[in-house]
């Protein structure tokens, strides 16, 4: 199991999370403990086998009408940046 | 229930208190809803005395993992309560509060149960519903309570169950008569002992305590028959790539600007840098780590390898299960390899601390019901669970067997 800084940096990139040089030369090496245990499983032979969702039957699981009935009002009061109504986010765009 | 006082682990919602989830990132949130299983308590008459710490978002097996710092073992201060639900299994073993609710992903109700000498219960998948838990791992979490006899588990599981169109997993079976089953026939159930379960280097004590408990269930006129999971091995394996994926994709959500986010100043930032500079801020160095392994897992090129592989395997676990479960009733495991050990003492090693879930999580895999309850202690004098599990919705077969164990003591 090989995991180069720069591929842990690149993960940090996508998981939006920025890290100091001890963080990443830390979780390089603890994620290369664990992906090497977990990388077990591929001693199995898999090919045949369904891939099962949940420990349930998935097939009693599905989705639901969806109707509005919801608490955002209290939940977006508590946004850090409002602007009347509306949660404030940075500037997506440059001009 | 009128009138007895539930402390409530600090990932499960309740109107109007705080809902911290252990993180920095929602120290400032306060629940704007009652979780159902808090909704339908209070309407049975619970007083909720307050919320209880845990392991960010859920994610350990110590309590050390909280913002707010660690929870202690009341058994012994210095060393852990066990985790993600320590505050809940400590406020009981402490006599704070009589019963508690915690939520179980991969054993966070039953472990530090075990660790505190309590009763814990992680119910079917379904059974409980989980709105207003926080998620973590959603085919994995599950609501449960946690008390000092299995009577009080049955009497708080039977006002928590039933459909909540709230949840999508929420199942519409029939809900058990659970204080039924306190009183049923312990001798009719059949009791696996499943021999991968004791291959692993589990401490001595814990090892005797469990022998010392079969020997008095056969010499009662339990029946006990040897049994085989053998995809044991690959389910912790299994449960780490599963989790870390859904773990990083249920706590992306945390940006910083819901929840009484982390404030920055919006006028001098981008987008991307403010979710990086909150979530850097906000999250614990467990929850990155986790995230960083669930955005690998999920990543181009490994999706298949990791992910789909490991649902495969559930499904090898789910059949593991299935067949033990057409031959006996009710599987008798330790609930742990060692018991409470010290603090500090595993929290530089990830995996060494991942290991101590070896018993716990197949259950979490497989979405059936587990439940532990104290057997006795060892030479340090701290508390030794033992971990009964049974089929999905087979809750009231643990309680008969649980209660019917605790009785044996006396």
């Amino acid at each position: 199991m090989k995991l180069s800084k720069e591929e842990v940096e690149k993960l940090a990139d996508l998981a939006k999370l920025q890290l100091s040089d001890e963080e990443i030369n830390l979780y390089q090496e603890q994620l290369k403990d664990v992906l090497s245990y977990v990388d077990k499983i591929n001693e199995l032979d898999l090919e045949k086998i369904k891939e099962s969702l949940t420990g349930a039957e998935d097939s009693k699981l599905g989705p639901r009408p969806d109707k509005v009935e919801s608490s955002q009002p209290e939940v977006i009061k508590q946004a850090c940046n409002m602007e009347g109504e509306y949660m404030a986010a940075p500037k997506v765009f440059d001009n | 229930m009128t009138g007895v006082p539930l402390a409530v682990k600090d990932i499960i919602t309740v109107k109007g208190l705080k809902a911290t989830g252990g993180s920095k990132i929602l120290e400032n949130y306060t629940a704007a809803y009652d979780a159902t299983v808090i909704e339908k308590l209070k309407k049975a008459g619970v007083v909720i005395l307050g919320k209880t710490n845990c392991d960010e978002f859920a994610m350990g097996s110590s309590n050390e993992n909280s913002y707010f710092g660690p929870v202690l073992n009341p058994h012994d201060n210095t060393r852990v309560p066990g985790g993600s639900s320590g505050g809940s299994a400590a406020a009981i073993a402490a006599d704070l509060a009589p019963i508690a609710l915690g939520t179980d992903t991969g054993g966070s109700i039953r472990q530090p149960a075990a660790f505190c000498g309590i009763v814990g219960l992680k119910p079917s998948y379904g059974r409980v519903s989980r709105f207003g838990s926080m998620a973590m791992a959603s085919s994995l979490d599950q609501i449960g309570p946690m008390a000092n006899s299995v009577k009080d588990i049955a009497y708080l599981l039977s006002e928590m169950v039933g459909f909540d169109k709230h949840d999508s997993s929420s199942s519409k079976a029939k809900s058990g008569d659970y204080l039924s089953a306190l009183t049923g026939d312990a001798k009719k159930l059949r009791v696996g002992i499943p021999k991968e379960y004791f291959s692993h280097d589990t401490d001595a004590d814990i090892k005797e305590a469990i022998e010392s408990k079969v020997k008095n269930l056969k010499d009662a006129g339990v029946e006990i028959v040897d049994v085989s999971l053998p995809y044991t091995d690959y389910a912790l394996a299994a449960y780490y790539l599963l989790m870390p994926a859904e773990v990083s994709s249920n706590l992306a959500r945390y940006d910083g600007l819901r929840y009484g986010g982390l404030c920055l100043d919006k006028n001098d930032i981008s987008l991307d840098k403010w979710y990086k500079e909150v979530r850097s801020i906000g999250f614990g160095a467990e929850t990155k780590r986790r995230i960083m392994l669930g955005t690998y897992i999920l990543s181009a090129g490994y999706y298949d390898a990791y992910y789909k592989q490991a649902q495969r395997v559930r499904t090898l676990i789910k059949h593991d299960f299935a067949k033990v479960f057409s031959q006996v009733d009710v599987l008798l495991t330790p609930a742990t390899p060692t018991t409470a050990f010290k603090l500090g003492e595993k929290s530089q090693d990830p995996l060494q601390m991942y290991l101590s879930d070896v018993f716990t999580v197949g259950a979490n895999i497989a979405g059936v019901c587990g439940l532990t309850l104290p057997i006795g202690k060892d030479k340090n004098d701290l508390p030794i669970g033992m971990q009964l599990l049974a089929d999905s919705f087979s809750e009231e077969k643990l309680l008969t067997m649980g209660n019917f164990i605790e009785n044996l003591k006396k």
